[in-house]
């Protein structure tokens, strides 16, 4: 690339180079024959455009022949537009379980509408395209866009996203699913968000992993957490942990491309283990998944809550930070179902709290609540249907339940539709 | 960014033959006056960002004006000068593209309304009538 760049200003330098014959040709393309005149920002435009196709000939022998070099040039854009192209829409159809904003914006809107209007004759050297979903070393903004621009800058932002598909490919579809849904519990930061690259967060986690393990997995629980930082002391010396888990990275990976691209993480990694080391807080940077037990409520057939207890548990509720102890604290509160209904209907949860709440629900707790609320509805709409429902309810935390119940996997899913149609049957 | 393919082809070979086509008209230029309207070329194009690879233009209006009736051989040579002008401000506010003898043969309309004054009136009414039409 950088050769093809020198090149490029070679010849834009060259007094003997004159494109002026090519430029009248666009020029008159450009305006139907209608003028000899045009706008001084387009004639520089096509000026720059012309210059970056010639940049791209391959031709062996010096050739002075300019038509020639732009031709050539031309043929090795267009060819490449053609790999890249049909690169992009097998990424696409292959495309990563990872919902995140930039991330999405990238694989359906960006690479889609750069195919789509990515002009060879008048802007060949442009890109009008952020390319901002970041990569593990960052964004192309950081390092001036690589120093590349039109077909070539997307080219290498492919080719560099393309080896980190290749890498978290290595994972199966449950483990980094599953591994997404861990590290949002731990971290607090929904995936969505913007500014994360999932390569970076998948590596740093399974160069942990691999120090206990072989094969392709994230998961960690806590008996294995337990065993790494035992690990990582008797290496005795960070380099000596860092130099272990390269080595085992390069066993594992199977594409010498992909480990040296995946080394780039390791400036980065080193620093946040530094922190880790020194203050002894690994639990920061090791997502360990925790043992969750699903919280029963006990439910009272009859009895509600009096008015002054409502309001106490609601206080108390407001009072609470964290969303783990307020689920707690709903547990051990013996409420009936219309007091927890109530309750539900006066609570002003963010769309996450309401979820993490009726994730740490059991299924009887939660086929109850949907059974109560959905009775009808169900009459007509199967379970795994039942987004349909969405946009006919007013209630935040209605919604979340909803979501919960689409994020069932299969077998709870069964299992809950069952406890359903029991109840069905009891009524 | 100056690049030699920017700069114009500043020749004044190809209006060579248009003293011959002036005969019939009794207007004739030396070559000091041809390079003089070449210039005023390249300035017009820069003072409204304009580029053009030709001076086929310079010849159109030529031989446009010298079948006004409010010219001599004295007043001639400054009125090219004012028409170039008029011409590439036209050229750059118009949105739509007219075919350049198209626009030629319009201003040069304006202008005989105009009584044959090109100033400020004649650019501005100029101006409007290429907006207007594209708005049409």
């Amino acid at each position: 690339m950088t050769e093809k760049t020198n090149r490029s200003n070679a010849l834009a330098l060259n007094s003997s180079y004159d494109i002026t014959q090519i430029l009248i040709r666009i020029i008159y393309q450009y305006n139907h024959k209608r003028s000899t005149s045009i706008a001084i920002a387009d004639a520089k435009q096509f000026v720059k455009s012309i210059n970056y196709v010639i940049a791209h000939n391959q031709l062996t022998e010096q050739s002075n022949n300019v038509e020639m070099l732009y031709q050539d040039g031309l043929a090795n854009l267009e060819s490449e537009y053609d790999r890249l192209q049909t690169a992009f829409i097998k990424m696409k159809n292959d495309i990563i379980n990872f919902n995140n904003i930039k991330y999405l914006d990238i694989m359906t809107t960006q690479f889609t509408a750069f195919f789509a209007t990515y002009d060879l004759t008048y802007k060949a050297h442009i890109c009008a395209y952020d390319l901002d979903y970041p990569l593990i070393d960052g964004m192309p903004l950081d390092y001036n866009m690589y120093d590349l621009n039109g077909l070539d800058l997307v080219g290498e932002y492919f080719k560099r996203l393309s080896m980190e598909h290749q890498f978290i490919r290595l994972f199966s579809k449950e483990t980094i699913t599953d591994f997404l849904k861990t590290y949002q519990q731990q971290k607090l930061i929904p995936v969505e968000c913007l500014g994360l690259n999932l390569c970076e967060i998948i590596v740093i986690q399974y160069m942990f992993y691999l120090l206990i393990h072989n094969g392709y997995g994230l998961c960690i629980n806590k008996q294995e957490y337990s065993k790494i930082i035992k690990k990582i002391k008797d290496y005795q010396t960070i380099d000596n942990v860092l130099k272990q888990c390269q080595l085992l990275l390069k066993k594992q990976l199977p594409d010498e491309n992909v480990y040296r691209y995946i080394l780039k993480v390791l400036p980065f990694f080193k620093a946040q283990f530094n922190v880790a080391y020194q203050n002894n807080t690994f639990d920061q940077l090791i997502i360990v998944k925790k043992d969750i037990t699903p919280i029963k409520l006990a439910f009272k057939d009859n009895e509600m809550l009096s008015n002054n207890d409502f309001i106490n548990l609601i206080q108390q509720l407001d009072a609470t930070p964290s969303i783990e102890s307020r689920a707690a604290l709903i547990k051990h509160t013996k409420l009936s179902m219309i007091d927890l209904i109530d309750l539900l209907n006066e609570l002003f949860w963010t769309d996450d709290e309401y979820l993490v709440f009726f994730n740490s629900l059991d299924l009887m707790t939660i086929a109850i609540l949907t059974y109560t609320l959905f009775k009808n509805e169900l009459y007509f709409t199967k379970l795994s249907n039942i987004q349909t429902l969405f946009d006919s309810i007013d209630y935040d935390w209605e919604k979340a339940l909803i979501r919960s119940i689409n994020n069932l996997d299969a077998d709870n899913l069964t299992k809950l539709n069952l406890i359903i149609e029991q109840f069905g049957s009891f009524c | 960014m100056k690049t030699r393919s920017l700069v114009f082809i500043n020749k004044t070979k190809d209006l060579g033959c248009l003293n011959k086509q002036l005969t019939g008209y009794h207007y004739a230029f030396s070559k000091k006056e041809l390079s003089l309207l070449k210039e005023w070329q390249t300035s017009a194009c820069q003072k409204y960002q304009m580029f053009d690879f030709s001076s086929e233009i310079i010849k159109l209006i030529i031989l446009k004006l010298s079948m006004s009736p409010y010219l001599n051989q004295a007043s001639f040579l400054m009125a090219c000068k004012d028409f170039i002008y008029l011409f590439y401000a036209c050229r750059k506010n118009e949105v739509k593209l007219i075919y350049d003898d198209e626009l030629v043969e319009r201003l040069y309309q304006l202008y005989l309304q105009n009584n044959g004054v090109i100033d400020k009136t004649l650019m501005q009414k100029a101006i409007k009538s290429v907006k207007r039409n594209n708005n049409d």
